[in-house]
Formats: structure tokens, sequence, C-alpha cells
């Protein structure tokens, strides 16, 4: 994530930094690791990862 | 002047049989749901009718051929040159693949479609190349343990050497008594012996058997004191019965099964001791020796199925007339003869003249089994396990996505020879899945919204109408009201004002009802929804004094049949045949232009007939649109599939407009609008007659529809009654983007109104993050079942920002109550 560094949260200026997050959908509930505010949990999520593994998962589950 | 139109309904359905399966499916809905299923008349159709489909049986040259071969698996493995492949299930099915390929009467041919357009496929011929190229005639020795149980059989004909052969296959112990000197019955007076006999000794050579030449049998007593568990008597053509025959046994439907028993040594007769040809006799006894097997297990007769019928059929094909394919291949037999075959093109040239009478309708017709590749017996599986209450770690919900994707086109129940109607199980699938609480509601959001927006303040119109053109006073009531459906003002506000004032200048006292059928509700499968649209509609109508409707779209003429059925309606487009239409563009008779039939007008003869009489009045040359006509298909936008599944929307754009180069003339919006999105030439029916194309000009993305609407409000208040509309559309911030932007926020169906609340909203609660590389914010906000993000940046002037970025997703971000040791406690409005 080269992206880090330059990530800050608006509320808390701090940057963000990986922690688990959890996501449900359909009933479901997953973790995953994203970029968050380690002062206030703030998820961010960039556009890959919903273009990507989100879109995945989200497939997934509606044919599952 | 006064209209005589007739009140049209859609076309009157058959009955089906009610069945357990509607009931299992209705049992699994509350109480509101069936009643909205009981206002349905195609309820009994319901998961009905699929055990009828007629996908698995077989085709008619299998069915009438005595040895069902099957034919289709051959002429697969043909057709790919693989010939020992191929030559496997041939044996396996006749015994004796040289006596059979030789001497077969072709009992297939009388079935094969071909026989009335030019000449049957020449099946023999097929099976006799096949025997010719097989390298590896040979059969497998199989080391299976020996079987208990003795078996007798009298006649060495091939009938007999038939049973001898499966039976010593299986490791019986198998004795033949032949009263010649020699195998082979009357083979001998139709095929060179070097042929038969080589078959037979080729079939049975790794198998043991003892064979009594010279042996007649006279009484079945000396068998049976030798300890024969069963015996089968195939003495051939005026030989002995041993009484089987006065003892046979008839069943119901007349067929009869020759056997006897004597303790429990059971007698079994068949071949052309029953007055049966040779392919007969050797199926007699490949079939009874499952029977006589049986027999010796378990003391039970189990004859074989008799059946030779299918209920096989061709649907919606045609084919040409093609000769059948001379052999020029020489072969020579294991006698030494010389004899024609196909070469391997002539297979492959024999082999394309094969119609594969495998009904494939749904295959061919429907889009969802197409897209998914999916016989409808397949997505009625999936369906099943998808709405079964509870959870099932095996099946899991896998129809999730197809269920929610299906365009409630109803072509189905049109092109399937049985009537299964997948898109209604789909549909009461959606009612199901709705009730659990277990739909995927982010996949019917965004259509759900924009009806709400078609009927809320900023674009609904319920209006009697002007007493003046241009002046507020309005009749008391209406006597007709115009019902332009929810996105031709959405595509185009000029179409509904003009077809209004086209309807004024020929019925003054005609209202104007702007908002939505209720359709998308429908298609939602949330039975609260409609209720509440149809209650809407109902007392909008009411309050223009129960005027007829002048309908725009055929959708909304299903959608008032199916639950108003009190309302009188007429088409636009069947008022302009009778009043006449002075069209701005006119055809000049040279080019072509072909009508797109939209699938809501199935059964809709009158309507289709008015819109071509209107057409080429106007002057246009029209080329029909074969299969469209005969077959109507959804455009892609009928039951909401593009957001549940933007790949098969597409995939269903492309199939429509690929079917002609002429550019389409349609007369539902939303046909033209998909269209024109997948860049094929379109217009609608009003387009010509005000003269305008809308091909010229930039396709009006999801927000500029909605924008659409309330000029459109706004424009007709002016025109018609000549009042303001004040009431602004309410922006929160104002946003910029470029154009790549703007249509990036169309195909992933993303309001600009939607980005504007997540804007709003990052702002007033901070909640965003900075990217100090790009200078810009990013943050979500979850609106319904979906979160959607934007990237933007402040510009110079407050309260406008650009937009860099857009993106939406279904899963829901859960928040924890409690993070870093905090209770984070947020108000994510």
């Amino acid at each position: 994530m080269e992206k880090k560094s330059t990530l800050t949260c608006s509320k808390c200026n701090v940057e963000l930094q990986e922690f688990e997050a959890n996501f449900v959908y359909l009933e479901k509930t997953l973790q995953h690791k994203v970029l968050r505010c380690p002062e206030c949990g703030q998820v961010y999520l960039p556009e890959e990862m919903v273009r990507g593994r989100i879109r995945e998962v989200e497939d997934s589950l509606e044919e599952k | 002047m006064t209209m005589q139109l007739n009140y049209r309904k859609t076309r009157p359905r058959a009955a089906g049989a009610e069945h357990k399966e509607v009931l299992r499916l209705i049992d699994m809905t509350e109480e509101k749901d069936i009643r909205i299923i009981e206002k349905d008349p195609n309820i009994e159709d319901y998961g009905t009718k699929f055990e009828n489909c007629i996908v698995s049986e077989p085709p008619f040259c299998v069915s009438s051929c005595p040895f069902h071969v099957p034919l289709m698996d051959l002429f697969d493995k043909m057709g790919r040159s693989s010939f020992n492949a191929a030559f496997k299930p041939y044996r396996d099915a006749v015994c004796f693949p040289d006596i059979v390929s030789s001497l077969c009467p072709e009992y297939c041919k009388s079935g094969c479609p071909r026989k009335d357009t030019d000449s049957p496929v020449e099946m023999r011929l097929l099976e006799r190349s096949l025997v010719a190229k097989t390298r590896k005639k040979e059969p497998r020795e199989m080391n299976l343990p020996k079987k208990d149980g003795k078996v007798a059989i009298i006649g060495a004909g091939p009938s007999g050497m038939a049973m001898a052969q499966r039976m010593a296959v299986r490791k019986y112990d198998v004795e033949i008594f032949e009263k010649t000197d020699r195998i082979g019955g009357h083979l001998w007076d139709l095929l060179s012996p070097g042929v038969f006999i080589a078959d037979i000794e080729r079939q049975l050579m790794h198998e043991e058997y003892q064979l009594h030449l010279n042996t007649e049998i006279t009484d079945l007593g000396d068998l049976i004191s030798q300890g024969f568990h069963s015996i089968y008597v195939a003495t051939g053509e005026g030989g002995n019965d041993f009484g089987v025959i006065e003892n046979a046994i008839e069943q119901e439907d007349g067929f009869k099964w020759y056997f006897r028993s004597e303790g429990d040594v059971g007698i079994f007769a068949g071949g052309s001791l029953l007055g049966h040809d040779t392919m007969h006799a050797i199926a007699d006894g490949l079939n009874i020796s499952h029977a006589l097997q049986g027999w010796m297990q378990v003391q039970h007769l189990d004859y074989p199925i008799h059946s030779d019928t299918t209920r096989a059929k061709i649907v919606g094909r045609e084919w040409d007339a093609v000769p059948a394919v001379e052999p020029t291949d020489t072969f020579e037999n294991d006698a030494g003869e010389e004899e024609k075959v196909f070469s391997e093109d002539e297979i492959k040239a024999e082999l394309d003249r094969c119609l594969n009478c495998q009904c494939d309708a749904c295959m061919k017709y429907c889009d969802l089994s197409a897209f998914y590749d999916k016989w409808p017996l397949k997505i009625k599986k999936e369906i099943d396990a998808t709405v079964m209450d509870g959870e099932s770690l095996l099946h899991g919900k896998p129809a999730k996505r197809l269920i929610n994707t299906c365009t409630q086109c109803g072509l189905c129940e049109e092109i399937c020879p049985e009537g299964i109607n997948t898109g209604q199980l789909a549909l009461a699938a959606r009612r199901i899945l709705h009730r659990q609480g277990k739909m995927a509601f982010a996949m019917h959001q965004f259509f759900l919204n924009d009806m709400d927006h078609a009927n809320g303040p900023m674009a609904n119109v319920v209006r009697n109408a002007p007493k003046t053109i241009g002046v507020s006073e309005s009749y008391e009531s209406s006597k007709y009201a115009f019902f332009p459906g929810c996105q031709m003002g959405a595509a185009d506000p000029e179409l509904v004002t003009g077809a209004y004032s086209y309807i004024l200048e020929h019925e003054p006292e005609t209202g104007l009802m702007l908002g939505c059928c209720g359709v998308p509700a429908e298609w939602s499968g949330d039975p609260d929804r409609l209720d509440a649209e149809n209650e809407r509609i109902r007392s909008e109508w009411e309050s223009l004094g129960k005027p007829e409707l002048i309908l725009a779209c055929a959708t909304c003429a299903k959608q008032f049949d199916k639950f108003f059925p009190d309302i009188k309606y007429h088409f636009l487009y069947d008022l302009m045949a009778e009043w006449g239409a002075d069209f701005a563009s006119k055809g000049d008779g040279g080019r072509e232009f072909a009508i797109f039939d939209p699938c809501s007008t199935r059964g809709m003869d009158d309507l289709r007939d008015s819109v071509r009489s209107v057409i080429s009045g106007a002057g246009y040359a029209l080329e029909p649109l074969k299969r469209q006509e005969a077959h109507s298909a959804c455009c892609s936008y009928g039951g909401q599939g593009s957001a549940a599944n933007p790949a098969f929307a597409e995939f269903v754009r492309k199939r429509r407009i690929e079917e002609s180069e002429d550019p389409y003339i349609c007369y539902c919006i939303n046909c033209r609008d998909a269209f024109i999105e997948e860049g094929k030439e379109s217009y609608h029916i009003l387009d010509l007659l005000l003269g305008k194309d809308p091909n010229s000009v930039p396709y009006p993305t999801w927000s500029e529809r909605h924008h659409n609407r309330s000029v459109l409000k706004k424009k007709a208040l002016k025109e018609f009654w000549g009042e303001d509309f004040k009431e602004m559309e309410e922006h929160k911030v104002t946003l910029v983007m470029s154009d790549e932007m703007r249509s990036k926020l169309h195909k992933e169906k993303i309001l600009v109104e939607d980005m504007e609340n997540v804007v709003e909203f990052c702002e007033r609660t901070k909640r965003n993050v900075y990217d100090s590389e790009a200078g810009t914010y990013t943050g979500y906000k979850e609106m319904g079942y979906i979160t959607f993000w934007a990237q933007y940046k402040p510009t110079d002037k407050p309260g406008v920002y650009e937009l860099i970025n857009a993106y939406s997703h279904r899963l829901k971000i859960e928040l924890e109550a409690v993070w870093n040791g905090k209770k984070v406690d947020l108000d994510m409005q």
C-alpha cells in the first residue's frame, strides 16, 4: 500500500493504518484488512478494492 | 368526434393443471402474497409444467430404433472423427455392429424430420462408415467374478447369440443348444458368413460359453433337470415355443410378455419365433437379458421398457433442403467384399444434415437460459434451492442474482411447447425472497428510487385538461387522460408535451397523468410497495373522474390489465391510426427501417398493425424483423435485470440489435434508449411524428433523466395551464465534473444527486480521508442498501466541489460500537 503514508483522517488528522473491518452482505459477515483511522475507526476503501475484491465477494455471495 | 376503440386485454392463457409445486410456492408465501398471486390469471403456471420439459426426450430416430442407439452421442463423436470412441456406445447398443450396420432397414428414417423436406439422414450408411473407420473393434476383456446362475439358450440364431453375449459378459454360465451344425440361424440367408460369423465371434471372444451344435431340445424337462435357472427360447421362425406363446401375459396396453415359469425356472421367448425381423430379434435377445437376469436374481419379472414413442418436438426451426451425401470411399469387409462407405469429409457433410432433434427452444430464445447456459429445469432447481426456507449448507442460495436478472418478457412460456414459464417462477421467487428478508435488495434500489422520483413532487402531474390551452382553468373531470409512463418524459420531455398537444387537438377533454405504472414495484417482488403504487394510481385516476386512459407504453398496459381491470385504456398509436397523423419527419420510401415490437406487445396484434399502418403512412419503407415479430424478446430494460446483472443487459441489447442492419423504429421508449445506448440508430414513433432525432443528441444519463422529468413538469404546466412551476431541484452542494465522470456515473447507475449527498455528508461530518498527494478528499455514505463513495476536491467557490471519482458497493461496512477504547456513536445520515 504505497498510498498509506499520504492518507489522513480529516477528523482526527492522523495517518490511516491497516486494521480488520467487518462487512455484511446478504446475511453473511466477513472480515478484511483495510485502511482505517486508528483514532476514530473511519474506513477507507480505494476504488481498486471496491472493483476487485469487494465486487468478487458480492458476486459470489449473490450466487451462493 | 367519437372514439371507437376496443378495450384491450392480454390474450387468454390455457389453464394448466394444479400441481403440488404451486401449492408449495404458495404455502411459503404469506397471506398478502397469496392475494397478489391470486390476482394473476396465470397462478397455476407458477412452478408447474417443468416436469413436462421434453429436453431429455429421445430424438425421433432414437425412439424408433429397436436398439435405441444413442445417435446424438454417436454423431457428436463421429463429427470429431473420434471413431473408436463412437464405436463403443454403438457396439454396446446393438451388440453385433457389423451385422446390424449391414442389415438394418433403418426404422429411424421414419422419424427423421428431413423425410418431409429432402431425405432422411443416411443413418445406416453413417453407422456402416463408423464400423469401417473403427480400428479397435474388439471388445475389452472384463475381469469380473463368476456369477451363480445357469442360462440355457435354445437356438444359436441372432437373437440367441445376442442373449448369449449379454449373459456371458455378465459371467453367468451360458449353454447354447442349436439343432443344426452351425450358428447364425437365418443370417445365412441374408449376409456373407464371413461378416456375421466374424462379428459374433469377435463380440464373444473373451467370454466363456458352451455351444452344443446338432442338439435339438424337444422337452424343457431335460434342461430343468440339468439345473438351468432360466431358459431363453429363440428357435426361429416356426420353431418350437415350448408353450410360451400361448401362456403369454398380456398387459393393459396390449404389450405381451412372452414368459412362463416352471417352478423357479423362468422361460422366456424372443426373436423370429415371435415373428420379429432380424433387428428386433437381436434387440429381443438384448432386452430380455435384463428380465432374465432379474428373474434369476430375485424371481422378479421386470420386462424392459417397450415404448417406442417420444414427446420430442422441434420448435422454432427452419432448415434448408440438402440432398444426402453420396458415399465414395471403398471399404473391404470381413468377408473380403467391397462396400461403399462415407469418407471422413463425407461423414461430416452428412452429419451436418442432422437436425439434432432435441427441443432447445428455450436455449435459443430465452435470454436468461442463453446467457447462463442453463436449461429451465436447472434454473428451477437453483431457484427452488434459493427460496427454500432455512439454511442449507449443500445448496445455499445459488440463484439470487439469476432470479433478479430475468427480463420478465414472457417469451419462455410462448416459445416452450409445454408452456413452461420460467419468468413467472422467477417473479414468484422474488416475492418469496422478499418475504423471507433474503432478497438482494440492492439490486432493485436504483429502479425503485427512480419510480419514487417519477411519482415525486418534482415530476408527478395529475391534471384535468385545460379548458383553454395555456390558461389555468381546467375541466371538472376528464373523459380521457394521457398516461405516457415514467420513462418517456425522462428520455425527452418534448415527446410527452408533443404527444399531449396532438391528443388535445383531437380530444380536448384529456387530462394528464405523469407518473409510473408501478411495474418496478412488482418486479422488485415487494408486495407492500406494489399495493402502495396501485393505491396511488387508483386515487390519482379517481381524482380525474375515472377517465379512460391513453397509454404510450405496453408495459403500463400489462400492469393495468393485471391490477386495474376496471380501467379502460387505449393506445396512443391506435389513436394515431384512427385520427391520422402528420409526421414532421417523413420517410422517403428509399431507406429501409425495421419496427421493433416491444416484448410487452405480445398478443396485441391490433396495436402492432396500427403502428405499422401509421409508420408506413408516413412514407417509411419497412423491412420486417422476422424473429422479433414472431417471438418478441426484451430490449434489456424489463425486470430490472440491468441493475442486478449489467453484463446480461449488454448481452441482451447486443442480441436484439444484431437482427437487422436497418435502423429500428420503436414504440416503447426504453427499447429506443437501450438500442441507442448500444450505438444502434433507433427512433421512437413520436420522434418521427415530432421531427426529432434522438441519435444526434447526447444520450441522456440517469441523472439527466431525473432532471428531464422536472423539466417536463415545468414545461407541461406552463404550456398547457400557463402556470409556473417554481419548486427547484434541491442541491445541497454543487458538483462540477468532466464528461468522462458523467458517463461513468451513468454506467454505474450512480446519480449526481447521490454524489451530492455523499459530499455534503462528508463535509458536514468531516468523515472523509485526505489524500495529501492528490489533494483530494474521499468519503462514503450509505444510502439504502448501497454504499456510495466520492472522491472530490473543493473549488474556489464555496459549496462547489469537483467530483474526481465515484464508486459504490453493496457490501455494508459494519462499524464497531466501541473503537480504540471509545464508544463510537455515529450518526451516519
